[in-house]
């Protein structure tokens, strides 16, 4: 089977605020700095990180809704990086995104009936006497009672507007859908029902899903597989239980330590991982984790960025495991 | 009351003593009680777990203690709040200002708008010593300096004359916790302090305040809506639905055998509680808004567990174990929900 979505080596640069001296190139902030995955039909990839890692970045530069710096999109075999106004037509009747702040996102002067019905008319996916019928039909999609069609989102609570988002997304019969953050902003009671609707909407619909989240816990439920990015790079991707159970990648392995483990019997890490993210504005040389790892060699700190790494089926950009023979993973990166 | 004589047994007078408290709010539609019937006891070098979703009235409580209440909108209705051997749930506010700072102090969950962005960090954390401890301004530096260091801020000498902006997110949560601990309160109250950062972050800020509390012997209190953050740092815990405690107990009584229906199922909708495929646990419905709260027992809409009295009565506070109290009329038929240890299992050999 093909895969639904390639992206080769992607790279979205912005140019840092302020005024660059006369002769001097302006700074850029690296936010997705040379990523490459696949995504298969009806997979979900869980895309983790701490702020400012560029995973929302990356979220929006499939979608087209950030430009593309350099690198390659390919969706359902179209190369959307070149951004031809057609193609990118198809890729917004046929992918979809979910946002973080339920709120923010909806329209609210629209009622939610109107913002799911402009959706259908703009991309002409029912005739219009069906659009109503459609409209209620996706409200009961996603467990909402149709008498709140004529509702404005401010009378909605936030699980009742994250799940009138997630109808917009469904409106248009999406073969992909990404949702950035898209539990983060409800309270924990209103999370699991998010999460057991995406779960039960995925396999009925056979959606491909990106699910952008830093609470690693969400991911573990939702997702088969999970990429782990750290300043605009992915560091480790692989089938969710075995990077859980056993991560490779030194910045995985902290990640998951530091979730707090609702056991009463675990105690907080007496050494947890110290410093911060650096600014995308300076990275580091070589690896960019190097300035906080724990595991820190000699070539971590010269060396270009660890590439082509596999070990127990994933992908480990880390100078401690060896490069693969080029032979046995003619794929390249997963 | 019950709640007070059976916890001073364990660890003599405590610092901090809230009984009844009841704050009530002005709304266009009329009053409403935000926080109803509040008490708990805090000993020195305890750490309490404030626990609940939002609206619950977690921050109120908090805010309250604080005496830190919009004057406009929020008032105390009744109840007491004593703060080492004074009552000071109606004190003035100019007597309230000399408590502030030198015996309870508060951190809060955005530094950043916490901070004055326009006066460098030295200065904010010296203010609070010059007011308190009448020190001169070169005083004042040092022991900011001084500060700086032990909450672990690298290179403090020249840290000290920056502004909150050259910081990072965790250095100012850091800096925050300089300018609440500068006049050695006995007390600290953080509301969320770890929500705005990122994990390995909240993993170094928890440490950090685990730390404080074993040199120092802080008592405080940790306002959270993360189960695991209260798992790994606090000794006992409080849940709040609603505007009430639901259960407060010991840690790990409290979290391995809940008492309140509403307890057991946070915990087990909680993400990391629980792994592999299949839909979570989850808690129909949704929190009660202030403007309705249900009749009886607040959480029995969403609850499975209820029965006829649920919706008539409130339930009041009954010790189920030492020390270990829940508000339900069916207490003794609540059940922990499994969860999966062998996701912990994995993380210890980590």
């Amino acid at each position: 089977m093909s895969a639904l979505l390639q992206v080769e080596d992607l790279e979205v640069h912005f140019p840092a605020g302020g005024f660059a001296l006369p002769g001097r190139p302006k700074r850029l902030v690296k936010a997705v700095n040379g990523v490459s995955f696949e995504l298969a039909r009806g997979e979900t990839l869980g895309l983790v990180g701490e702020s400012g890692c560029g995973k929302s970045t990356l979220g929006r530069a499939i979608l087209h809704l950030n430009p593309i710096t350099a690198g390659r999109v390919v969706f359902d075999g179209t190369d959307m990086s070149r951004g031809e106004a057609a193609d990118i037509r198809k890729l917004r009747s046929t992918a979809a995104m979910i946002f973080q702040d339920p709120y923010n996102s909806l329209s609210p002067r629209q009622s939610i009936g109107d913002t799911l019905a402009e959706v259908l008319r703009v991309q002409r996916k029912n005739s219009g006497g069906k659009i109503e019928e459609r409209v209620r039909k996706l409200l009961s999609l996603v467990g909402l009672s149709a008498d709140l069609i004529n509702r404005k989102p401010a009378t909605l609570s936030g699980g009742q507007c994250q799940r009138v988002g997630i109808a917009r997304a469904l409106a248009i019969d999406p073969q992909l859908v990404i949702a950035d953050e898209c539990v983060a902003a409800l309270d924990v009671s209103i999370q699991a029902q998010i999460i057991n609707l995406l779960i039960e909407l995925k396999q009925r619909m056979n959606l491909s899903l990106i699910f952008i989240a830093h609470d690693l816990g969400v991911v573990r439920r939702l997702c088969d597989r999970v990429a782990v990015m750290y300043l605009g790079r992915i560091v480790e991707t692989g089938p969710v239980e075995q990077i859980f159970r056993a991560p490779k990648h030194p910045y995985t392995a902290a990640l998951i330590r530091a979730i707090p483990a609702i056991d009463p019997d675990l105690s907080l890490p007496q050494k947890p991982l110290g410093g911060e993210p650096p600014s995308p504005l300076h990275l580091p040389q070589g690896c960019s984790f190097h300035p906080r790892c724990p595991a820190v060699m000699e070539q971590c700190r010269h060396d270009p960025f660890p590439t082509d790494r596999f070990i127990d089926g994933r992908d480990v950009a880390c100078h401690l495991y060896p490069t693969a023979e080029p032979s046995l993973n003619g794929q390249g990166n997963i | 009351m019950t709640v007070a004589t059976s916890m001073r047994t364990i660890s003599g007078t405590p610092v901090l003593s809230v009984r009844d408290l009841v704050v009530g709010a002005k709304t266009p539609q009329g009053p409403r009680t935000i926080v109803d019937g509040v008490s708990f006891d805090l000993h020195q070098g305890q750490i309490l777990g404030l626990v609940g979703e939002s609206g619950s009235g977690k921050t109120v409580t908090c805010r309250a203690l604080m005496r830190l209440l919009p004057a406009t909108s929020l008032s105390i209705q009744s109840g007491s709040i004593r703060l080492i051997d004074q009552d000071i749930a109606h004190l003035p506010e100019d007597k309230m200002c000399q408590l502030r700072g030198s015996k309870i102090g508060m951190i809060f969950q955005n530094p950043t708008s916490h901070l004055d962005p326009v006066m460098r960090i030295g200065e904010q954390i010296a203010e609070s010593i010059r007011f308190h401890e009448n020190a001169s301004r070169r005083e004042a530096k040092a022991k900011a300096v001084d500060l700086l260091r032990q909450v672990g801020i690298p290179d403090p000498q020249s840290r000290v004359d920056n502004f909150p902006h050259e910081f990072s997110g965790g250095m100012r949560q850091r800096a925050l916790i300089a300018t609440a601990l500068a006049c050695n309160p006995g007390i600290l109250v953080a509301d969320e302090p770890t929500t705005a950062l990122d994990v390995t972050v909240q993993a170094q800020i928890l440490r950090l305040l685990l730390d404080l509390r074993d040199q120092r012997g802080l008592a405080m209190i940790l306002i959270t809506h993360d189960l695991g953050v209260v798992a790994q740092t606090c000794d006992s815990i409080a849940v709040m639905y609603g505007g009430r405690l639901a259960e407060i107990g010991p840690k790990r009584a409290l979290l391995r055998e809940p008492r309140h229906p509403y307890t057991a199922r946070l915990i087990a909708c909680q993400p990391g509680a629980s792994t592999g495929y299949g839909l979570m646990p989850s808690i129909p419905g949704q929190p009660p808004s202030v403007n309705a709260f249900p009749s009886g027992c607040r959480f029995h809409p969403r609850c499975d567990l209820a029965i006829p009295i649920c919706q008539q009565e409130h339930p009041p506070m009954r010790e189920m174990a030492q020390d270990h109290f829940s508000a339900c009329h069916r207490a003794e038929d609540v059940v922990p929900l499994r969860t999966d240890t062998d996701v912990n299992q994995a993380r210890k050999a980590l």
